[in-house]
């Protein structure tokens, strides 16, 4: 058993690991007039663009994500419960959904424009609102969906900085304001740029806003130069230089993280939150409410407006086929993902080996890449995969069943499993590392075999980890944009594929059924999320 | 019984024995390591049914490796172990746990969460049907005085009612020895004595063997027969309490065991009695000692005085200088240097003399029978 074991773990990491290896190798063959034709035209567009897509996004989700958190920690006020839930909720909502609700918002036609044009009185062929689809547009959608990620990690580092700091800066005189700069704020720095990482890996893997508001970046380069071009090789090319970014923000987030939690002591007494009525009060409820009202509640309440209002049976009919292929695909996926990450995160706690860690480590970079660049790398795996068992039947049996994978939603499943095993192992990793080894010490001394200690001790105290796990992997699928759109087959659309395609013609009010059932489905994750987060602790 | 420190002894203390039963655990010349790290070499040991052993040392000596070793999860890099006369474990073989009888109780107790009090005891009863199953449940729950937690989670139970939960699952399968991990460490120590004798009644009632690994010396005194001291990687001493504070064998064991405080004395030989000059008189070698630890004439040795070898005592000449106090109640003991050699030792006095740091006291030294080593 064992043997099978190792076997099929190795099997899963290495056919995960192919599409990820395509990816880096395309770093050392570098063809010199692709790049030479790239560099002449729309290279230093996509590197500076994406550069300030990044960094803004960073430096947005910083500002916002800390003092929401400081608030968040520091301050009882009225409304903080309700917080707590609203201040997570934009992270249901995609980007390339909020970025094309906002479209709609600020139309000549939208609800804003009319309202300013009623209330001031102006002509109607004066524009009153900046246009939001540019690069600055784009940041800002970014921002208001991204800032949990910094608002999650900080808020931890607070509630997890003992309140005799505060007393010990107190007690030398320090002003409230140094004690934030000079103590609090530095110890929480590691969580911070944790945080501003993800969100600027996200931003650097956003297909949907930015090709929607036509700003030129990696990933609709990659997309354009491959699909407009033609040219695997050079998007292959593109795709690894994208890497490149994404690794130095990878080894930020990890090296980050590590301080993180030198930084964090669990020693001591909690902050504890300073009661505020009256003005102050309702000023901080206002002042954490902006985030996620423009985040999430806005195009949110928009969203559902245009699904309801403008519902019609034919929308419907076009509907329900749609949410069975994405509900289909996603959950197969989760299956298979789900299970091999059982697989390969049992066999590193059995085996215990150096090896095996390192392979489920870098199997789990697939989600630090972006989509784009998982498709590009899946596209070549399924390529050689079909292309040699084409020639092995033809040698054989003279027969050629064509491209198997390429062809179907095979590669699709093929490009979920390697961008989001990392989160289901995550879970399954954890959930794992907390049943001690002891007790499966102590279920072998009492006779037990490998197979009953797996049914009767590990799986049943697994079951919330594999549940989240599977919750988590469904939604993320459901959500998932740029690698469905390349790699889907014909006649096959998702809910996030159909949400893009309509938005991209316009017709945006058509868009919002599909997307607002993207937008529910996030939720899904986020409450067993804030669960957790607001338990209270044992 | 038996007192082996080498192979050698083991097999004579064994051939001295009238053999009617086969000790239930001995090991033999056992080394353990991980890759190129030795971790423990040497080691031999024999308990007999129906004791009590205990394996005590400092933290990282390796106490725990050989609990585990004995359990089966840490395969030998030389010697054996038998179970009774079946050798369970050797330099090629390790017997998988569930094939050698042994119970084993963690310092964290290891209970299975999602299982109550009843079903974690039943756990490693499944051979038996269902009636049987149910009995012998009962039975250890009555045992361990746990009947009334039948149908709970052990997340709702204190720390002693989990480690007695964890017990009566150690040996509800009736194992032919229980191995327990520190596992008195983290119970509450205001709780921890009275549970460990509870805990030690239930051994002996029932004529288990058990070996209890700890870092505490008292913990080992009151619970265990037979003790051994583990430390820089050998086993230094497996004997009683008594003879490990009367009569340390090495000089880590008696640094270890109790408190006390080394002078250095020079040897001094005579054809009829052997002596040793410290600068708190002259006491008397026995030709044993001469022997076994090869003493020469006017060779310098460390002579161990424990805090009740000293007695307070303003007649004698020998002054000391009190360094530090510390009252205990009904004694105070005392930190004092020897003006003369400037050597440090320790002194209990009634706590009706009370000295302060600073001042000076006469001491007298009253040894009966002298520990050294060289």
């Amino acid at each position: 058993m064992f043997n099978i074991l190792k076997l099929s773990t190795w099997a899963i990491s290495g056919l995960f690991l192919v599409p990820l290896l395509f990816v880096f190798s395309s770093i050392f063959t570098v063809q010199f007039d692709v790049w030479q034709h790239l560099a002449s035209t729309v290279l230093s567009d996509y590197v500076t663009n994406s550069l300030i897509l990044a960094l803004s996004t960073g430096l947005g989700t910083i500002f916002l994500g800390t003092y929401l958190a400081w608030i968040m920690v520091h301050y009882q006020f009225v409304g903080k419960t309700l917080l707590q839930w609203l201040l997570l909720l934009p992270l249901a909502m995609p980007a390339y959904i909020i970025a094309y609700t906002y479209t709609g918002l600020f139309d000549f036609a939208g609800p804003f424009q009319a309202l300013i044009r009623s209330t001031f009185v102006i002509a109607p062929t004066e524009h009153v609102l900046p246009d939001i689809r540019n690069l600055a547009g784009a940041s800002i959608m970014m921002i208001l969906v991204l800032y949990p990620y910094v608002y999650l990690l900080a808020r931890t580092a607070f509630q997890e900085q003992s309140s005799q700091y505060a007393l010990v800066s107190q007690l030398s005189g320090v002003s409230k304001w140094s004690h934030f700069t000079k103590i609090a704020l530095p110890l929480a720095r590691p969580a911070i740029i944790t945080g501003a990482a993800l969100a600027m890996m996200e931003s650097l893997a956003d297909y949907g806003t930015v090709a929607y508001f036509g700003v030129s970046t990696f990933t609709t380069g990659i997309y354009r130069t491959w699909f407009g071009m033609g040219n695997l090789q050079a998007a292959s090319q593109l795709a690894s230089m994208l890497c490149v970014f994404v690794f130095i923000l990878l080894v930020l987030e990890k090296h980050s993280r590590k301080h993180a939690s030198r930084f964090q002591s669990r020693q001591g007494s909690n902050v504890r939150a300073k009661a505020r009525t009256g003005k102050v009060g309702a000023g901080l409820f206002v002042l954490c409410l902006l985030p996620p009202l423009f985040g999430f509640i806005i195009p949110f309440a928009q969203l559902l407006f245009w699904a309801v209002v403008y519902f019609e049976q034919a929308l419907l009919n076009d509907y329900l086929p749609l949410l069975k292929t994405s509900l289909t695909l996603a959950f197969i996926s989760t299956l298979v993902i789900v299970l091999c990450a059982l697989v390969i995160s049992y066999s590193k706690r059995i085996f215990n080996s150096k090896r095996l860690a390192f392979l489920s480590q870098f199997v789990s970079l697939g989600y630090a890449l972006p989509g784009v660049v998982i498709a590009v790398g899946v596209v070549q795996t399924a390529g050689l995969i079909d292309n040699s068992i084409n020639e092995i039947l033809l040698a054989l049996i003279d027969y050629q069943p064509g491209l198997i994978i390429s062809g179907g939603m095979g590669i699709l499943i093929f490009a979920y499993c390697v961008r989001y095993l990392s989160v289901a192992l995550h879970n399954t990793e954890t959930g794992l590392e907390r049943i001690k080894p002891n007790l499966d010490e102590v279920s072998a001394t009492l006779g037990a075999s490998q197979i009953k200690t797996l049914r009767k001790i590990h799986i049943p105290l697994l079951n919330t980890s594999l549940i989240s796990a599977s919750i988590l992997v469904f939604v993320d699928i459901l959500k998932e944009l740029p690698a469905s759109l390349i790699l889907r087959p014909f006649n096959v659309n998702t809910l996030a594929v159909k949400t893009f395609e309509l938005a991209s013609d316009e017709r945006l009010i058509d868009a919002a059924l599909p997307a607002i059932s993207i937008v529910f489905a996030g939720l899904l994750p986020i409450v067993i999320l804030t669960m957790n987060l607001e338990k209270p602790k044992k | 019984m038996t007192l082996p420190l080498s192979a050698e002894k083991t097999a004579s203390a064994a051939s001295n024995k009238l053999a009617t039963e086969p000790a239930l655990l001995s090991i033999n010349n056992l080394h353990l390591g991980y890759g190129s790290t030795c971790v423990l070499q040497n080691v031999n040991l024999v308990l007999e049914k129906g004791e009590i052993g205990c394996v005590l040392g400092p933290s990282g000596s390796g106490k725990t490796s050989l609990l585990r070793a004995i359990a089966g999860f840490l395969p030998l890099q030389n010697g054996e172990i038998y179970i009774y006369e079946q050798c369970v474990s050797s330099a090629t073989k390790t017997l998988a746990p569930k094939q050698r009888s042994v119970g084993v109780v963690f310092q964290d107790f290891a209970l299975f969460p999602h299982m109550t009090v009843a079903e974690n005891i039943a756990f490693g009863l499944a051979k038996l049907d269902a009636q049987t199953r149910k009995q012998r449940v009962n039975e250890y729950m009555k045992i361990t005085g746990i009947e009334a937690f039948e149908n709970v989670y052990p997340a709702e139970l204190s720390g002693g009612q989990q480690q007695r939960v964890a017990i009566a699952r150690a040996i509800a399968p009736q194992p032919d020895l229980l191995l327990m991990d520190e596992a008195f460490s983290s119970l509450d120590p205001s709780l921890r004595e009275q549970i460990a004798q509870d805990i030690r009644r239930i051994i002996k009632s029932l004529g288990l063997t058990a070996i209890l690994v700890t870092h505490d010396q008292t913990e080992a005194f009151s619970f265990a027969d037979k003790i051994a001291v583990v430390a820089n990687q050998q086993l230094q001493q497996y004997s009683s309490a008594y003879d490990l504070y009367h009569e340390p064998e090495t000089y880590f064991v008696a640094n270890f065991i109790g408190e006390g405080a080394f002078i250095n004395g020079v040897v001094n030989i005579a054809a009829d009695k052997a002596q040793v000059n410290t600068a708190l008189g002259v006491f008397t070698l026995q030709a044993k000692q001469v022997q076994q630890l090869d003493l020469v004439h006017q060779q310098t040795i460390r002579v161990l005085l424990r805090p009740d070898d000293l007695i307070h005592d303003d007649a004698s000449p020998t002054k000391t200088l009190i360094e530090e106090t510390n009252f205990r109640g009904a004694y105070i003991r005392y930190q004092l240097r020897i003006q003369s050699s400037q050597e440090k030792v320790l002194c209990f006095a009634p706590s009706h003399h009370n000295h302060k740091v600073g001042e000076h006291f006469g001491v007298r030294a009253n040894v009966e029978h002298v520990i050294c080593f060289p």
